[in-house]
Formats: structure tokens, sequence, C-alpha cells
């Protein structure tokens, strides 16, 4: 059962063709429809809402994996950005002659302009053609998850499943500094704002724990749990550094990262023990 | 910065912290020197068990008794701090008929020393532990024993000293051990300034070899390491500790250790099974013993230890690893500790602790405290001492 997915990060078109995800060749000859390309059963629906047509179906059991009635389905993509794995693609294979178009989330910056020719690549991330982006769909309702549409090559229609991200232009797009988000948060107690997620440790814990004597992420990390966690940091580690730049009156650029250790994403122990028979 | 101290601590773990804080319960101005963050070595990379299952024998056994009942004591009432103690006791595992014999030679001598165990049939294990391996023939419970996060047990300590008035130096490298004319200690010195004392208590785990040099002193403490591995939360695999038998062979060197089926790398990596659910919903598992100056995790060990763990829980295989780390035990020459004056007059070590070092750190601490002051010490101290080794020569 998902054993691409666990061993490399990314999914097979055999693989998602086996768990029915792929609609008939039939249902893309008659224009765009979703692709759920979903297989692990974790506990998440929020594409069953975003469906205006209810075209989206889990079910009693929230990890059971969505089914998608594709007479239902028109292809809005509505459900693309509401997909918290990235995992809803939207795929027309009549596009042109030629061509087909694949939609996608893309949440880095800078957004490519319409018009522009980009990479195409392909679920591994691989580089496999050169598109035309032909729309970019940064709705609200889309919270920063924008979605590109692309034109590429009819016969990659199955592959192309995102864009090689565009260089930064650090000018450009200066992000807010976190703890002004932090601090500026007017409507509740400040202190509150959960900093670590996943062991739930708040901005007022990391402050305190900073001011008992922690000199470095890795002193913060003992005293509260902060980045102890399932993403061991990745979330927070970030937001963690920039509080304790602020509360030692450094730039970010001289706050030590945490050391992170292996396996540094969660692996199973059957992988990693080398016992998996698959 | 120059000062002056009744006694001075080198080494911000728990062993330093330990016996800092029962000097300044008895009255004494400490000052302890920590090279960096307090817990910041090996008792940041340790697993916090405190159990009395692996001890040898006899005298051994009943410090590790007093030691379990001392830092009980710490982490749920006297320090007033919540530490993360939680106390459910412990499981060693039989792998074999002739581990279960092991398990009945352990079961008699543990109760002739009063702890607290039963001897569990296959049945008894399983009704237990249900996720355990169907094959495993049976083990024995302890009823006492618990996990403490050794990080917050440590800053709760540092906290007590210094509303004693205590000193705690972060940051801060000694450089020097002075002695008098006579080969009295007088003075420690350190990256910042030198301290006046006539007192100086060593207790600076797998660097403590260092240091004791700066006064002239070999001691015979190396660094043994082990690996561990942290599983995703929430995951439900055992209600308590669970161990591999073979953990007490490896821990012990005793020589039925060769008699475990598992291939020459895990032999040679003292690799073995030990799994400790925490307070906090994850758990951690164990173990590994070799010969390693370094603190990254081995890919090959920890590996290895993935694979010995499904052999004692097969569920685990579908289970997620989110960390490893590593630490170094401060080993002697008979997996005992050093916790003793030495023949340099002022000059007192607590270190050596191999693998029980947090567990041990609070009755160490103790003890070094009743040493100084001239006490009657609660234990003999001549099973500890450094003269044990010095003899040998």
């Amino acid at each position: 059962m998902a054993a691409t997915i666990k061993k490399k990060g990314y999914l097979s078109v055999d693989e998602l063709k086996s768990h029915g995800c792929m609609p008939d060749e039939s249902r893309f000859q008659q224009g765009p429809v979703a692709v759920l390309e979903c297989i692990q059963e974790i506990p998440c629906n929020p594409c069953v809402d975003a469906c205006h047509y209810g075209a989206i179906y889990i079910g009693e059991c929230i990890t059971d994996l969505p089914q998608l009635d594709t007479e239902k389905c028109i292809g809005c993509g509505a459900c693309i950005a509401h997909c918290s794995g990235l995992a809803i693609f939207v795929v027309d294979k009549t596009y042109s002659e030629t061509t087909a178009a694949v939609s996608f989330p893309h949440e880095y910056l800078p957004l490519p302009e319409k018009g522009l020719i980009v990479q195409g690549v392909n679920r591994k991330g691989e580089v496999v053609c050169d598109g035309k982006v032909i729309r970019i769909n940064n709705a609200k309702a889309n919270d920063h998850t924008p979605i590109i549409t692309l034109e590429i090559p009819k016969e990659l229609a199955d592959e192309v499943r995102g864009m090689k991200r565009l260089p930064n232009e650090p000018d450009k797009h200066e992000e807010p500094h976190i703890c002004q988000c932090i601090n500026g948060n007017k409507e509740a107690d400040s202190d509150s704002v959960i900093v670590c997620r996943c062991e739930e440790v708040t901005a007022g814990e990391i402050k305190k724990a900073i001011e008992q004597g922690a000199e470095t992420l890795t002193g913060i990390k003992r005293r509260t749990r902060a980045g102890m966690g399932l993403c061991q940091g990745r979330t927070c580690s970030r937001i963690v550094s920039q509080m304790l730049a602020q509360a030692k009156n450094k730039p970010v650029s001289e706050i030590e990262p945490d050391r992170s250790r292996p396996p540094v994403k969660p692996v199973e122990f059957g992988i990693y023990g080398g016992v998996d028979n698959e | 910065m120059n000062s002056s101290a009744d006694a001075v601590v080198i080494g911000g773990g728990m062993q330093g912290l330990s016996c800092a804080y029962y000097l300044s319960l008895k009255g004494r101005k400490v000052i302890l020197v920590e090279q960096g963050d307090l817990a910041n070595g090996t008792t940041s990379r340790s697993d916090g068990d405190n159990f009395t299952s692996d001890s040898a024998p006899g005298y051994m056994t009943a410090f590790s008794k007093a030691a379990v009942d001392l830092i009980r004591e710490l982490s749920t009432k006297t320090l007033g701090r919540d530490v993360e103690w939680m106390e459910r006791g412990c499981i060693l595992l039989a792998e074999s008929e002739a581990e279960m014999e092991a398990a009945r030679e352990t079961f008699k001598s543990k109760t002739a020393d009063g702890i607290p165990c039963r001897l569990m049939d296959a049945k008894e294990v399983h009704d237990d532990e249900p996720n355990t391996a169907p094959d495993i023939p049976g083990g024995i419970e302890f009823l006492e024993g618990g996990s403490v996060n050794p990080m917050l047990l440590s800053y709760a300590i540092g906290e007590a000293i210094q509303n004693m008035g205590g000193q705690l130096l972060r940051f801060t490298k000694v450089t020097g051990i002075e002695k008098d004319e006579n080969g009295a200690v007088v003075k420690v010195n350190t990256d910042k300034g030198d301290i006046v004392t006539k007192t100086v208590v060593i207790a600076a785990g797998v660097w403590s070899a260092k240091i004791a040099k700066y006064a002239g002193l070999d001691i015979p403490v190396t660094a043994m390491k082990g690996d561990i591995l942290v599983v995703e939360p929430d995951v439900a695999i055992t209600r308590r500790k669970t161990i591999e038998l073979g953990y007490n062979m490896v821990r012990n060197e005793e020589a039925g250790t060769g008699q475990r089926k598992i291939d020459p790398f895990m032999q040679a990596h003292g690799i073995g099974f030990l799994i400790e659910p925490t307070n906090r919903n994850n758990a951690l598992i164990g173990f590994s013993k070799y010969p390693c100056n370094h603190t990254r995790s081995s890919n090959l060990v920890t590996r290895a230890m993935a694979n010995r763990a499904i052999r004692f829980f097969p569920m685990i295989q579908n289970i997620s690893i989110i960390r490893t780390y590593a630490g170094l035990r401060p080993w002697t020459p008979d997996h005992e500790p050093i916790v003793s004056k030495t023949p340099v007059t002022g000059l007192y070590l607590s270190t050596g602790h191999c693998g029980n070092g947090i567990t041990y750190a609070p009755i160490s601490g103790k003890l070094i405290s009743q040493l100084i002051c001239g006490e009657k010490t609660d234990f003999d101290m001549s099973p500890l001492s450094l003269e044990r080794f010095l003899n040998k020569k």
C-alpha cells in the first residue's frame, strides 16, 4: 500500500490508477475534470465542502479516501486550494488539438505572469516540458494558495503536476516580520498565540524561556518543547528564531539554527529498519 | 571577574546540579561552572528513565533503590515543578527459554534485595502488553520506577540552587585548577576569571577526565555512545517501559551477552531493544552501546535498532520515527560510578555513572555533600571510590 509515496515521497501513475484516482479516458474527453491524487488514509475532508456540486464524497469515516463523481464534476477547481495536502489537480485534455491544460496549487513566490513560458515538472519534481501560463487564480477564498493553469503538450497531461519555482526577487517580496504579526495581534492576548503547533507552545512560553536563560533555539526547545513535535521545528523554528533575535537585539542571521537530526522527515520503522517485504 | 566560594562544582548537567543543590542545602556557598547551557551535554541526550532493574545485585541494587526514591521525591515533591515525572514500573522481556532462565535468576536476586517485582509467563506478558511479539515466553515486571524529563528537572534544580544563593556560571569554560605547595586545591581558573576555593567537585561527565588532568589526576572515564529513536506521538505501543532482558547483560558486560540471537554488527554495537513511553505521549526507543567520541546519530546503528524493535513489537514497523539522537555515557572500567574523594586534597569526583546518570545524580550529589561536610554518608563509599581503580595499578 502506498509504497512509492512512503519510500520516495511521490506517487506513480500506476499507483494512482490502481487506487481509482484517475478519471476514465472518456471523461477526460468531455472537458476539464478534477484528479484527486489522495491515497493516504488521514483524517481530512475539506475537499468535500469545497465542492459546490457535491461531486466529492468521503462519508462517515473521516479517514476514508475521497471519491469523485466524475459526472457531477465540472472541473471548476474550487477544491484545489482547499486540499491541505496539495493533492488535487484539474486536467483538461480538450484544451486544444495538441495541448492540454493542467491546474495545480503553487505556494511559491514570486508568482508567474500570464503568458510566461515556464518549466512544467512531474510528480518527482523533474522538468519534463515547457508550458505557458494561461491563468493565475489567487482569489481571497484560496487563502494564499494560488492556482496556476499551464498549457502543456497533450501527451504529458497525466505527468505534469507543477511548475519549476521561479527565481527569487529579494527586493520585491519582503515578508512581514513574524514577531510583528505576533505583537501586532490586537484581537487576542499576543502571549497566547500558539507558535509551535505540534507541541502547542505559546509565544508567552517562549518569551518566558528566554527570560529564564535560554540563549539558543536548542535552549528554547529544551525548556518548552517548541520544535520537538512531529514536524521537528519545520513550522515554528523561523518564528522562534525571530523572537529570540528580537529579545537579544541581534539580526536573525546571527541566530544559530537548531540541529536537525535524522531521519529529517518521519519514516516508518519497517522501512528504516529494512524489514520491508514490498 | 574574580570571586570566591566554599565549593566550585564543574559541570552543569544532572550530576553537577545535584552536587551544587545538596551543598547549598547544607549552607555552603557554591559556584557551578558550566561550559554551555545547563543540561547541555549527556543530560539532554539521555532517556531520563529511573529503574532498579539493571543494577548488579547487593550494594548497587540498594544504591539504585535509594536513587530512585530520591529522584522521585525531587521530581514530585521537593522542587515543586512539573518535570514530566511518570511512574509505571517496567517490564523486562525474555527472548527465549534460555533467557527465561536468566529472568528467574534475576527475579530471585531482586526479590532478595527487596525490590518489588513479579515473574510473568507468556500469557501474563501478552495480557499486559498485547502488542508484544507472540513468541515472547515471559519476563519480569518491576513495580517501581519511572521516567522524567531530565532537562526540566535540571532547570528546576538550577532554579532551586539560585534561590538558595548559589551561583550558576553558564557559558564559562574551566581552564585550570591550581594547587598550593601541599598539593591542596586553592583556585579554579575559567575563561571569565578565577574562583578562589578549597573544594572542587568535578561532575563533568565525559569531560571529567580532561578536567581532572588540570589537577594532575588521571581518572578512568571514557565515552560510551548510546543512540535513541523518537517515535511519532499519540501511538500506543506499550503502557510502560519495556526492555529486553539482554539489556542487563549488555549494560553489565556479562558473559551471557553472547547468547542473544543477533548478528555480529548488533553484537559489536551493543544493540538491543527498549521502549519508553513518555509523559508527552510519544516514546523513546533504544538501545546501543559502543565506544565513540561524537554525538552524531549513526545511520547503521539506528537502523539496526529499528530492526530489533520490530522483533519485540511487530506493530512498530508501521509507526514512524521522527528523530534520532545520541549521547555519550561517561563509562568506567567496572561500569559503576565514581563518587569519591581523590588523592588531591579538596578535589572530589561525581562522574562515570555509565548510563544511569540521571537516576544516580541526586543520591550521588547528596553523598558528595556528606563527604565534603564531613558527615556520615548514607552508603559505604568504598565501592564508589576512585581508589578501587588506583589500587589495581
